[in-house]
């Protein structure tokens, strides 16, 4: 299959321009030769120009260079740049627009609209495709996966950017960031120890209960997950899925149970930022189980090995909480987004949803950086020493054991 | 492992199998919801288009009224006719009957400038019924022209008949210059949402002008619903137009509203006696309350008791106005409506006498609280009694018997009475389904986002199938390595 190459991106980005510049052109064309008051009545070839140099062309535009910069190195994932590059595009000219009180931007609004409705997808989308291609070959090849040199910073410069969509209102993203910190410190002090409980149950009593059929074994290297785009992305969706998944269950339940009423206000608007902190809270205070406890029976490589069906096991609970948050995010949410916020009225739900989401996964986004930047290898030594001091950790059998 | 795709085998096809099903049905649902919504939307412009058929078919090639319908007098059928065509332009906002409107107002105004059936000055007794209608029929026709158009021929006209009709009354608020401006400002907040600004200063200087006693008229009740209607009104289209509002008014209108408002709202009784006044009452609490939000936190006390008052008279009067799967007729003096019938020649006792109608003014109303009410229960209440009239009116090709048949000049009231019903329907209705957040469009056809969105959305589906990405083959590197390199 084919891959992004450099010529293909530099030919798009080319065209793009082309592209700009007669829209640009023809602009300027038009506007002399028609005057104001004809221009109503000609709105298609006044408008083609304008799709020209503000959509289409910029579009092309961010095909080129998101095809190029993913193919400067195709497996060392050079894919990324574009991908964040888009993100921050977009969420850059929000708040600067947002930002922007006098109005003095507004003049240049084709400019800013272009960057961000046709030139952030354009890139975001060539790099999650260029991506694919890569991936793809990659893996047919059976090469293993590789990492961006510097990808962790570039993790750390996204988490910032999407920190920066709410930068016009202070407030928020203060109370944000003390609600990731508050999740960020739950998790620090609290996961070796719950996951290490609901592992092997709280006394030693039923610890000697389990021991009687499992023997609990080390059986691959215990490793963090390395600092990747995709693995923070895909580990932030369990936190976030299930503050939201909760939050919608209790606005559910409050239509039945009138002490909960008074947790929703009324109002489209009010009741999608309710259900927003609801769930950041949520997040922060429940989401341990989801999250680093599940994360840390992966990463430690912990296996149960049941005696009697002479089978191995993996730690179960964290299957069942995938289950749920699954089923949660894929019918509960959208269902009850529809039903119980907006009756129906599709174009807002769609734009509410879009920014409920953004914001949920914003905050669990950060979270996950945070932790397993500061707080993953440390929590797996204490979680296999906690194994260790309550003796329950059987030395495996020669050769299950794969290193210290 | 997480850097792997989630899912390498397929989900268990029950489970696909579900969310498929309940995907389906959640957006059929909703589809067919916004598409009832549509529909019924469309019913009431096809009913309009067939009434302005109508319209078209009693009008002479000089745009006057054809001789059937004129009646005693010409001017009056002709602003009928206008006036409906008036109602069918809003609701519609096709480009034909604004060309009929324009015509038949120059039309009107010719003839009010040339004084054929109109008396300027003393009306005699004998005349004073049939000047009155007239006078109310025109000067709302020119109301509906000038907020239109902004037309100055027909605001001059507009001016000199009201003058004419309060030397002939006597001054009160309901017939004042203010309360004529104000009405055609509410054309222009409907179609362009700003009304002129010196038409409300001008209503504002009228108000503030007059003595106080004369402007409350002795506490007389219905000047004072009127007068509150008055001021609320200009508070909400003075915020639609972003002008200022001076504090005299709102004072003035603070004054009023406690008047107005009951005290207590939990003993708000309708019997069918009182049906019309309760109904333009709640008409008055609707605005005190829109008029209350507006100035904000400082009324919030009269603004949610307007609103509560308003949801218990509503209430009452559904129970009056419905039943079951049909409407209830009351009884209404034929003084209110005889104007708008053009055959109908009026005697002092034919217009005292009490004939049955239907309301439709109710579900407007209704329509209205709908977007203003907090409770869902109540508002989808509400909302279930507009529909229904609407469906109810639909029904017939454009004409429903609002008043009864033996009544002269009945086929042209119920098809004036359904236009102006739809199509202030339809406004109130649009105003309610865009009066939360919507974007503005940026660009116009977002052709690359739409593009990239699609792309996005069959890459996902081909990750969920399990079709995009091969799984990974980690085990078996050392050896590949040695082939491959």
């Amino acid at each position: 299959m084919a891959q992004p190459s450099p010529r293909l991106g530099l030919i798009l980005t080319l065209v793009g321009f082309i592209v700009i510049a007669v829209g640009l052109a023809a602009n300027a064309v038009i506007t002399d030769a028609i005057d104001a008051e004809t221009l109503q009545a000609q709105s298609i070839i006044t408008l083609l120009p304008l799709v020209l140099y503000s959509d289409i062309g910029v579009g092309i535009l961010g095909w080129g260079i998101g095809l190029y910069l993913s193919s400067l190195n195709p497996l060392s994932r050079t894919y990324l740049y574009p991908i964040v590059l888009g993100v921050g595009i977009f969420i850059l000219v929000q708040s600067l627009l947002l930002l922007d009180t006098s109005g003095i931007l507004y003049a240049y609004v084709d400019f800013f609209w272009g960057l961000q409705f046709a030139l952030a997808p354009s890139l975001i989308t060539s790099g999650i495709v260029s991506g694919v291609l890569v991936e793809r070959r990659r893996r047919l090849a059976g090469i293993p996966e590789p990492s961006l040199r510097h990808e962790k910073i570039l993790v750390m410069i996204l988490a910032l950017i999407l920190l920066l969509y709410y930068i016009p209102a202070p407030t928020i993203v203060l109370r944000m960031i003390a609600l990731i910190l508050a999740t960020w410190l739950i998790w620090h002090f609290l996961s070796p120890y719950v996951a290490s409980v609901i592992l092997l149950g709280m006394s030693s009593k039923s610890l000697k209960n389990k021991q009687s059929r499992y023997d609990f074994m080390i059986v691959e290297k215990p490793r963090p997950e390395p600092i990747t785009l995709s693995n923070i992305i895909s580990r932030a969706y369990y936190p976030a899925a299930f503050g939201v998944g909760l939050a919608f269950t209790l606005l559910n339940l409050s239509q039945y149970i009138p002490e909960l009423a008074g947790l929703f206000r009324e109002g489209m608007l009010e009741r999608t930022a309710d259900i927003v902190w609801i769930s950041l809270i949520i997040m922060a205070v429940g989401s341990i189980y989801v999250g680093p406890v599940a994360w840390i029976f992966d990463d430690a490589g912990v296996r149960l090995y049941d005696r009697l069906r002479r089978v191995m096991l993996k730690p179960q609970l964290a299957r069942f909480a995938d289950e749920l948050v699954e089923l949660y995010s894929f019918i509960q949410v959208p269902l009850s987004f529809f039903v119980g916020i907006s009756i129906g009225r599709l174009a807002e739900s769609i734009f509410l949803a879009a920014v409920l989401i953004y914001t949920i996964f914003m905050a669990a986004f950060i979270v996950t950086l945070l932790y397993a930047l500061l707080s993953s290898e440390k929590h797996l030594y204490r979680f296999i020493q906690i194994l260790h001091s309550r003796g329950a950790l059987k030395p495996p059998e020669k050769g299950l054991y794969v290193g210290t | 492992m997480m850097n792997k795709p989630r899912k390498i085998n397929r989900p268990p096809i029950q489970r696909t199998l579900t969310i498929t099903i309940l995907t389906i049905l959640f957006l059929t649902n909703t589809l067919t919801m916004a598409y009832a919504q549509e529909d019924i939307r469309l019913r009431a412009i096809e009913v309009l288009q067939t009434n302005f058929e109508y319209v078209k078919k009693n009008l002479t090639p000089s745009y006057e009224a054809v001789e059937e319908l004129s009646g005693y007098s010409k001017l009056r059928a002709t602003a009928l006719l206008g006036l409906m065509t008036a109602y069918i332009y809003l609701g519609t906002q096709l480009a034909e009957p604004l060309q009929y409107l324009n015509k038949i107002a120059e039309r009107v105004n010719q003839m009010v400038e040339e004084q054929s059936g109109i008396i300027f000055g003393r009306w005699s007794k004998e005349d004073f019924l049939k000047q009155l209608a007239i006078h109310r029929v025109t000067i709302e026709f020119l109301e509906a022209h000038y907020g239109i158009t902004r037309d100055e021929r027909s605001r001059a006209n507009l001016m000199k008949l009201v003058d004419n009709r309060i030397s002939n009354l006597g001054w009160s608020i309901g017939v004042s210059r203010a309360y004529s401006l104000l009405s055609a400002s509410s054309y222009a907040v409907m179609l362009y949402g700003k009304a002129e600004e010196p038409d409300l200063r001008e209503v504002e200087a009228e108000i503030l002008n007059t003595e106080f006693e004369k402007l409350v008229k002795e506490t007389d009740l219905f000047n004072l619903l009127v007068l509150s209607y008055v001021l609320s009104n200009l508070i909400r289209y003075s915020a639609e137009s972003q002008t200022f509002i001076r504090n005299e008014i709102i004072v003035l209108w603070n004054v009023t509203s406690f008047y107005v408002l009951p005290a207590d709202v939990g003993r708000i009784k309708v019997n069918a006696d009182v049906y019309e006044t309760a109904v333009i009452t709640l008409g008055v609490y609707l605005t005190i309350h829109e008029a209350g939000k507006i100035l904000g936190e400082e009324y919030r006390g009269i603004s949610e008791r307007s609103l509560k008052s308003s949801e218990q008279l509503a209430k009452e009067l559904i129970r009056l106005w419905r039943s079951d799967n049909s409407l209830t007729r009351h009884l209404t003096q034929l003084f209110t409506i005889y104007s708008y019938l053009p055959t109908l020649e009026p005697s002092t006792d034919i217009i005292n006498k009490r004939i049955p109608v239907y309301d439709v003014l109710l579900p407007l109303l209704l329509e209205r609280l709908t977007r203003l009410t907090t409770n869902e229960d109540l508002s989808r209440l509400f909302a279930d009694n507009s529909v229904f009239a609407v469906k109810l009116l639909t029904s017939g090709d454009g004409y429903y018997p609002i008043v009864e048949e033996f009544i002269e000049g009945a086929e042209f009231f119920n098809r004036f009475a359904i236009s102006q019903f739809l199509s202030l329907w339809l406004v109130e209705q649009s105003k309610r389904i865009t009066s939360q957040i919507i974007p503005e469009p940026p660009i116009a056809y977002y052709i690359s986002l739409l593009s990239s969105l699609i792309v996005l959305g069959v890459l996902t589906l081909l990750y969920r199938m399990g079709k995009l990405l091969p799984p990974e083959v980690r085990e078996e590197w050392p050896s590949r390595r040695l082939d491959w390199g």
